[in-house]
């Protein structure tokens, strides 16, 4: 157990260190990449990593790893933002389920059974047809989309905070309704769904880029990663770096946010 | 068995609620359906034509009468016509099923195969080996569908020629296309598993089964592997939804006939009855799927009472 | 040496004269081999109809080209050729056409072509049943078809129409067999059946068509290599959407031809010794920016001038399309007949300056973008995957114009939403090409009629909005005309007064852009709309 425990540390240092880089990049990147992301230079298209242009650069000569860098902060901010969307349905959701009785828990519990039987990317599709392409629909759509899975689990979540040992205690002492919501069961399923969220973040951003690849996305000439990748796979076989490193930073982000929504789930099953 | 009958009729009433979703959904997109019958907006109609057309399809009458007439022709079995391929529905999800259904098929089995393999190997005594493969396996999960295939094209189909980048009929041409839908999934099914196989390995029966003597490969490939498949199984309905999304990219990026292919086109095109049948359809699997894996769940598993809590494990994928 | 020849294969298909590379010459010592199939992986759309008649889009004049035939055929240098009709005449007030039809002809169905078959076809397309919307629209001026022989009939025109034997040279006004169009129209979509080498044998959609030999073929193309059935058993035509897919899929050996072939896979492609490329500009107009001209701010010329100088378009086909597409200096396309090259357009960043001071969009914004009166100079530009313009293209085109101050608000839409806002004139700047192998085209897409406005929110093929009574009488009077010098100096003065009022930035040629196995043998394309042509073709 004790050597699981060091693993988890490890993981722990990894995700953390990880986080910083992604963070810089997302706040700052001017002091990483001092290029500007959006200048073209026509004369300087296709050309291959170096140590001038470190990504190499795309079809209008911009310079790909300042294209990616300046790119973390819309690729993140859509992944968190269609998280706060599907986590603010799902914990609406969930609470009136949870906490609403029983009629809105059975109605709940069968819209959720509805809305997942329905694939993610297939609820997706029909947002985006009926919002449209760009940044705040994409964002919308996977936030939608992801909702009914995160709902499921913040029903389950508050039914049995609301069935553990404290809360009925808290209800034998006559605490009210609300303060027993207040007091007791939010702030433990908040611990929860943040570490949840975390997770998500890294799936959403994944979904996003699925959606720009399939031409729904974010609208071009917008440094998302997802819809860099699709304009860069055209040119998969005359230049891979322009497929290959914002599809391995998309990994990497999702990666560092599972890392650190692993840890924080850790330390919740700690306390 | 009342609770079977129970569990049917939960079922319709879900697939009523998805039929009416996605009918109210697809009102909901812009463009006039009279367009999408004869070629979009770029078709250059005359309005006689669109009045005509609006006529014919009874697009003039009020939304809850269409409503009703949707739900009455489906409830027959009927899916309608595709308004841009003047199809049936029936026809074209069942050119197309097939297709989509091997590939998730076998995109399961692999990506199960995976996850056991790794799940065993990795739970060995070894603190590198574990987390390894935790970070593999987080990795798999964060790798996006069309990227995946992109490099494995770049890699088996472009640079060592081995295998073709767009589906064949044959075995070869479905390699790539599986390997980008299982490799992400069996990072899940692997994380999940290796979990449950850890709690099992510390759990009391398998003490008692070393107790008794038996074997740890013993321990580990029966007592244990079933303990932790069984939350992986009770998976499988969920798995076939994430497949379903996945197939949408991966058989644009094979150019593969399915049922993802077409929603996708339908969907560009504003199709209304070609999405209402694929989704309609895709919800039938799902519920089928779910309504065996509960049931199977309580045959191995007596003690469980309901999968739904473990279900709600799964992330939004 | 053979890749030698090659080369000057490609520069003579470039300027579309066919004849020398069609098979015999590159192939000398080879004897073409019968029977095979081919697979041929088409990027463009899948149609949703595969009779031309029908609607009448290039996805399916490239299938319809395989399977159907018209009644005659234009060649290199736009000569009109007889092929399923033998003989014509006009009338001395131009107001009728008698045109002789083939004789001892039968569609793959065993039907007799006659005269009745060919009024049944005219008849077809110009009904609005058929909802036909190309062959519609080009047989506008057709008042009557009449049957006067077995095999003669005589097309009655409202007024004279010097293009119409060029429309009826192109494959969206085919003629198909009658009796099979009593089958109703959903089914002639799935099997139209026709008089070409081809016969569709099955479609699974979304997936592929599959062709076969017509053994009862008897109507080679004036221009081709050999005469009887085709030596193909059978083509498969896949649809592959995604570009870099289709190229590995031809690199790998697993299809035979593939279309649609970026530019960067072109490059690619010239380097192996296993792969061709066919690369040929269609006539029409060309890929272009239009610029609508009904609202601000380019209902000022000189804001559209401004524009146009602020953008560098062989800077953007230099590195977007790597030097392999030639930019276009006409409103016509090099491959249409009476195109007149206007000067080359310069990127001049410094007149496009002067211009905006000049126009009162003098003042910056903190973003650096013109304002007059407090008013942004910004220009909306939808676009569509469908217009062969790669996103590089519109993302330089938006940085270099940020830098004379223009903002452009570039809104990449689906098919259906892009021609939405097309309709709606929700555009300040639009992309657009038109295919068509006449200059007539011009009368299509610029005259007053053409702007539709009496049917608001309907398609309109005037993009730029022009209302110019000289342009409309110019244009019609060429279209009225069958007298070639009279043709040519009119559409000149027309190509001149356009390019004086600066509405439309030709960037590059529309092109069928084909490469194919080496082993593939005899592909070439019909010049009148310069699609692939697998007639001749057979596999070494």
């Amino acid at each position: 157990m004790v050597g699981r425990l060091r693993a988890v540390r490890l993981a722990d240092v990894f995700g953390v260190v990880l986080l910083f880089v992604l963070l810089i990049a997302a706040a700052a990147p001017g002091l990483v990449a001092r290029r500007d992301p959006y200048e073209i230079e026509p004369s300087a298209a296709f050309q291959a990593p170096s140590t001038l242009h470190w990504f190499g650069t795309d079809e209008s000569g911009r310079d790909t790893f300042s294209r990616v860098v300046h790119g973390t902060q819309s690729s993140v901010l859509i992944g968190i933002a269609a998280m706060a969307i599907g986590l603010g349905l799902a914990a609406a959701l969930g609470t009136l389920s949870g906490l609403g009785g029983r009629l809105a828990d059975y109605a709940v519990g069968r819209l959720l059974e509805v809305l997942f039987s329905v694939p993610v990317l297939l609820v997706a599709l029909l947002a985006i047809a009926v919002l449209g392409a760009g940044v705040v629909p994409s964002a919308a759509a996977v936030g939608i989309a992801v909702a009914p899975g995160y709902a499921r689990i913040v029903r389950s979540q508050i039914i049995s905070a609301r069935a553990s040992g404290y809360v009925e205690a808290a209800v034998v002492l006559g605490r009210s309704r609300g303060v027993v919501l207040r007091r007791h069961i939010l702030p433990n399923v908040t611990a929860r769904l943040f570490a949840l969220a975390t997770l998500g973040v890294g799936q959403a951003v994944v979904w996003a880029c699925s959606l720009s690849f399939l031409g729904l996305g974010v609208v071009p000439p917008n440094t998302e990663w997802g819809a860099m990748l699709a304009a860069g796979r055209p040119y998969l076989t005359n230049a891979w770096w322009l497929t290959v490193f914002p599809g391995a930073f998309i990994v990497f982000t999702a990666v560092t946010l599972t890392l650190l929504g692993r840890t924080l789930q850790q330390r919740n099953r700690e306390r | 068995m009342s609770r079977l009958a129970l569990r049917v009729l939960g079922a319709v009433f879900v697939l009523w609620a998805v039929v009416t979703l996605t009918f109210f959904g697809t009102q909901a997109i812009p463009g006039d359906p009279a367009e999408a019958v004869l070629g979009g907006p770029g078709s250059r109609s005359t309005a006689a034509q669109l009045a005509q057309i609006r006529a014919q399809y009874g697009f003039d009458r009020p939304l809850w009468v269409r409503y009703l007439d949707e739900l009455r022709h489906l409830a027959q079995g009927d899916l309608g016509v595709s308004y841009a391929l003047k199809t049936p529905v029936t026809t074209l999800v069942g050119q197309t099923i097939g297709a989509t259904l091997t590939l998730a098929g076998l995109s399961l089995v692999v990506a199960w195969a995976v996850a056991v393999v790794v799940a065993v190997a990795a739970t060995r005594e070894s603190r590198i080996g574990a987390a390894l493969a935790s970070l593999l396996e987080i990795t798999a999960v964060a790798v996006p569908h069309f990227w995946l295939g992109s490099m494995l094209i770049l890699v088996f189909s472009v640079g060592l020629g081995w295998l073709p980048p767009i589906s064949t009929p044959g075995v070869a041409g479905l390699v790539l296309p599986v390997l980008s839908l299982a490799l992400p999934l069996a990072g899940f099914l692997g994380q999940l598993m290796r979990e449950s196989f850890l709690a099992a390995l510390d759990a009391p029966f398998t003490l008692s089964a070393r107790a008794r003597g038996e074997s740890e490969t013993r321990v580990r490939l029966v007592h244990a592997l079933r303990h932790a498949a069984l939350p992986a199984i009770s998976l499988s309905g969920w798995a076939f939804g994430s497949l379903i999304s996945g197939a949408v990219v991966v058989e644009a990026l094979f150019a593969r006939p399915g049922l993802g292919r077409t929603l996708l086109s339908a969907v560009l095109a504003g199709d209304a009855p070609v999405i209402t049948g694929v989704v309609l359809v895709v919800a039938t699997v799902y519920l089928v799927l779910t309504v065996v894996t509960e049931a199977a769940d309580r045959l191995a598993d007596p003690r469980l009472r309901s999968a739904s809590g473990q279900r709600a494990g799964a992330p939004a994928w | 040496m053979n890749r030698h020849r090659y080369a000057v294969c490609a520069l003579l298909l470039g300027s579309l004269t066919l004849s020398a590379c069609g098979g015999t010459a590159a192939d000398a010592g080879d004897q073409p081999r019968q029977g095979g199939t081919l697979v041929y992986a088409t990027g463009d759309d899948e149609p949703t109809c595969l009779d031309p008649q029908k609607g009448g889009n290039v996805a399916q004049a490239l299938l319809g080209t395989q399977h159907l035939q018209t009644l005659f055929y234009q060649n290199s240098s736009g000569e009109i050729l007889p092929w399923l009709a033998t003989s014509w005449k006009q009338a001395a007030d131009g107001l009728s056409w008698t045109i002789e039809i083939r004789e001892n002809v039968k569609f793959s169905d065993g039907t007799a072509l006659d005269a009745d078959a060919v009024k049944a076809n005219l008849d077809r397309i110009a009904s609005p049943q058929t909802l036909s919307n190309t062959g519609r629209l080009a047989l506008a001026k057709v008042a009557s078809v009449e049957v006067t022989g077995p095999h003669t009939v005589r097309v009655d025109l409202k007024q004279p129409d010097g293009a119409l034997l060029e429309s009826l040279a192109q494959v969206w006004l085919p003629i198909e067999s009658p009796t099979a169009f009593a089958r109703g129209l959903d089914t002639n979509c799935l099997h139209p059946v026709g008089t070409g080498p081809y016969m569709v044998e099955s479609w699974t959609k979304q997936d592929s068509v599959t062709l076969v030999r017509n053994p009862f073929f008897t109507t080679p193309p004036p221009d081709v290599a050999h005469t009887g059935p085709a030596y193909l058993d059978k083509i498969v035509w896949r649809f592959v959407p995604d570009g870099t897919s289709r190229f590995a899929a031809l690199q790998s050996g697993q299809v035979h031809v593939i279309d649609v072939v970026e530019p960067q896979n072109a490059v690619a492609a010239k380097g192996n010794p296993t792969l061709r490329t066919l690369i040929a500009p269609r006539p029409g107009e060309p890929v272009e920016l239009e610029l609508n001209t009904g609202r601000a701010p380019f209902d000022d010329i000189r804001v559209r001038q401004a524009f146009f100088a602020s953008i560098d378009v062989a800077g953007a086909l230099r590195s977007v399309y790597l030097g392999t597409v030639p930019q276009s200096t006409s409103l016509l396309s090099s491959a249409t007949r009476f195109n007149v090259p206007a000067p080359r357009h310069a990127y001049d960043p410094a007149a496009a300056a002067a211009l905006l001071d000049q126009a009162g969009w003098a003042g910056r914004d903190a973003d650096g973008y013109r304002v007059r009166d407090g008013k942004r100079l910004s220009v909306v530009l939808p676009y569509s995957r469908f217009i062969p313009l790669e996103n590089g293209f519109y993302e330089q085109l938006q940085a270099t114009a940020k830098k004379t101050g223009f903002e452009v608000k570039l809104q990449p839409l689906e098919t259906a939403k892009w021609w939405i806002a097309n309709n709606t004139w929700a555009y300040d700047a639009i992309p657009v090409y038109y295919t068509k192998n006449s200059p007539d085209v011009l009368r299509i897409t610029y005259t007053t009629a053409a702007l539709a406005e009496s049917t608001p929110g309907s398609y309109h093929a005037n993009t730029v909005h022009l209302k110019s009574a000289d342009l409309d009488r110019l244009l019609e009077e060429a279209s009225q005309t069958s007298d070639d010098a009279r043709r040519g100096s009119l559409y000149q003065q027309a190509q001149e007064l356009l390019g004086a009022g600066s509405y439309t930035l030709p960037i590059y040629d529309q092109q069928t852009r084909l490469a194919h196995q080496t082993k593939v043998r005899g592909l070439r394309l019909q010049p009148s709309l310069a699609m692939p042509d697998l007639y001749d073709v057979w596999i070494a």
